[in-house]
């Protein structure tokens, strides 16, 4: 068959084909045009007709034209389902613990990781306050004290209901965002994810060390103990995510490494939305409950309803629908 | 078959066609890059007007805007304006998976909770190795998601072939041969006379002239090539 008869027979059919993909493009999702029943056909067709100008060679023109054609019937065939809030609640309910117990392994090196170094950290403040300052930055160390100063009334004193809002958006600001760089340093075989644990940690353990040491810690320890349940829990798991992308790059077993990386991403991906969100939650918590001026008591006993949240989400939450 | 002539993707779909996608380069990607980012310091300067009116309340709008700007800015451009960020728009490209299939969240979020390590140690040096080593052009992002920047062929139009007077081959090409031929006939327009002169000095053996008649001769064979005879 010659080229012109060829495009003659068929050229109605493209167009055909052209306007349903211009309307699917236009409309938004859900909201089908009624021929879209035709959309499978159609472009299976064009698929079939580029595979013929191909091999009987009838220009660059044509193919490129079906071409085009062909991917655009692919990009509006496979476009994907929008059921996102069906899909949430799945994952909230019981994809995420679940994930996460997948990965028993890797969170309990991640929390070695961090405790670690915090917990030796925090040893050396007490019993050797003079090497601290070899550790961490003095400035910072000064800049904590005189926050949580109990002279000055601790954090409570320092906030109105628009500092709350701030404060609020600076921890979904930074946390979050440490989440997803903790993540990525995960490309870095893992080392970069390990680096953001460990020194965490050091952080961590010489604020608190130093604070019990100088005696701050009755403004420290109430202020904290509520938002860190989810906070430190949801940094351990982005770190797991880092360290479950980096050990597919040091270990791919039997595939490449790069093929093993973009199959364990999706996986990676939900960890670490999942780590997102309740980072998020504990910017929350610390935003508009922490520094709620209320006995420590009433601080101490929410802050324990919260771990034991956490600690039983963890262990049973989708164990019974298990897929 | 043009795979090792041009910066095209080849995928086999499964209805059992090959497709083919023009991948971007990391120059284009750097000036959509270029446009996003200016876009984006435009939006911060807007809201950083709003921070002045309202002191807390204007600070935590500000930070907010920071935060998804960062990390969400390219996911919702990718996810609800077919794949492409303004710069990307700008620029004729698109973000698509391997297989030529729409980006997903997946990907558009894994390729943007993956920019930061794109963008060590300074000015994206990660993020241009990796393409350079990369086929497609892929940044670590792209490498992990599993997805490549093309060009967006709802807006390509195939150049046009030089006119000349069409004729046969003296002798039978093979299919790649074909295709550089009229390749090598598609650019011509936007090289010097005398450059695409010396590329066609090569293939004296297959015109039998030189200069300005042979460049004639090539763009004779791949008019013919194409269809016209």
């Amino acid at each position: 068959m010659k080229r012109e008869p060829f495009v003659a027979a068929r050229e109605a059919r493209w167009i055909r084909l052209e306007d349903l993909l211009a309307q699917l493009r236009s409309v938004r999702r859900n909201a089908a045009p009624k021929d879209v029943a035709e959309l499978p056909a159609a472009y299976r067709r064009v698929c079939q007709d580029l595979a013929l100008a191909r091999r009987r060679m009838y220009g660059r023109e044509l193919t490129e034209r079906l071409n085009r054609l062909a991917l655009a019937g692919r990009e509006q065939l496979y476009r994907l389902p929008a059921r996102f809030a069906q899909r949430a609640i799945d994952f909230i309910a019981a994809e995420f613990p679940r994930k996460v117990r997948e990965e028993a392994r890797l969170f309990w090196l991640a929390t070695a990781a961090f405790l670690v170094p915090a917990l030796a950290v925090a040893a050396i403040a007490l019993t050797r306050p003079d090497l601290l300052y070899a550790l961490v930055d003095a400035e910072q160390l000064h800049e904590a004290e005189r926050m949580y100063d109990p002279a000055n009334g601790g954090v409570t004193e320092l906030r109105d209901a628009g500092g709350n809002v701030k404060m609020f958006a600076f921890y979904i600001y930074n946390n979050v965002g440490i989440d997803f760089r903790t993540f990525a340093g995960g490309f870095l075989f893992g080392v970069g994810s390990l680096a953001v644990l460990v020194f965490n940690g050091i952080h961590l353990g010489a604020i608190v060390g130093h604070f019990l040491h100088i005696g701050y810690e009755t403004t420290l320890l109430p202020f904290v103990v509520g938002h860190s349940s989810l906070e430190l829990t949801a940094m351990l798991i982005a770190g797991v995510a880092g360290l479950r992308l980096g050990s597919a790059l040091l270990a791919p077993g039997r595939r490449s490494r790069g093929r093993a990386m973009v199959e364990v991403a999706p996986h990676c991906l939900q960890l670490l939305v999942g780590a997102g969100g309740m980072t998020a939650l504990a910017a929350f918590i610390e935003g508009f409950w922490s520094a709620q001026p209320l006995p420590d008591s009433v601080k101490y006993a929410v802050g324990a309803v919260l771990w034991s949240a956490v600690a039983t989400y963890f262990v049973f939450a989708g164990r019974r629908r298990a897929a | 078959m043009t795979d090792r002539l041009d910066t095209v993707r080849t995928i086999e779909a499964p209805e059992g066609v090959e497709l083919s996608l023009r991948i971007a380069g990391p120059y284009p990607r750097a000036i959509a890059f270029v446009v996003d980012f200016l876009l984006q310091g435009l939006l911060v300067a807007a809201m950083s007007l709003v921070a002045i009116l309202g002191f807390d309340l204007g600070q935590a709008a500000v930070l907010l805007t920071f935060f998804f700007l960062a990390w969400f800015y390219p996911v919702a451009f990718e996810q609800f304006w077919r794949g492409a960020t303004p710069g990307k728009r700008a620029l004729g490209l698109r973000v698509v998976r391997d297989d030529g299939a729409p980006v997903g969240w997946r990907e558009s979020l894994l390729r943007s909770f993956l920019s930061p390590v794109d963008a060590l140690p300074v000015l994206f040096g990660v993020g241009l190795c990796s393409a350079i080593a990369s086929r497609s052009f892929k940044r670590v992002g792209d490498r992990v998601a599993g997805t490549v920047v093309v060009y967006d062929d709802e807006h390509a139009r195939s150049p046009v072939l030089p006119k000349a007077e069409p004729m046969h081959p003296p002798f039978a090409l093979t299919m790649e041969e074909q295709s550089a031929l009229v390749e090598f006939a598609a650019r011509t327009r936007s090289w010097p006379p005398a450059r695409a002169a010396e590329i066609a000095d090569h293939l004296e053996p297959l015109s039998e002239a030189r200069g300005t008649d042979g460049v004639r001769k090539l763009h004779g064979m791949a008019l013919w090539i194409e269809g016209q005879r």
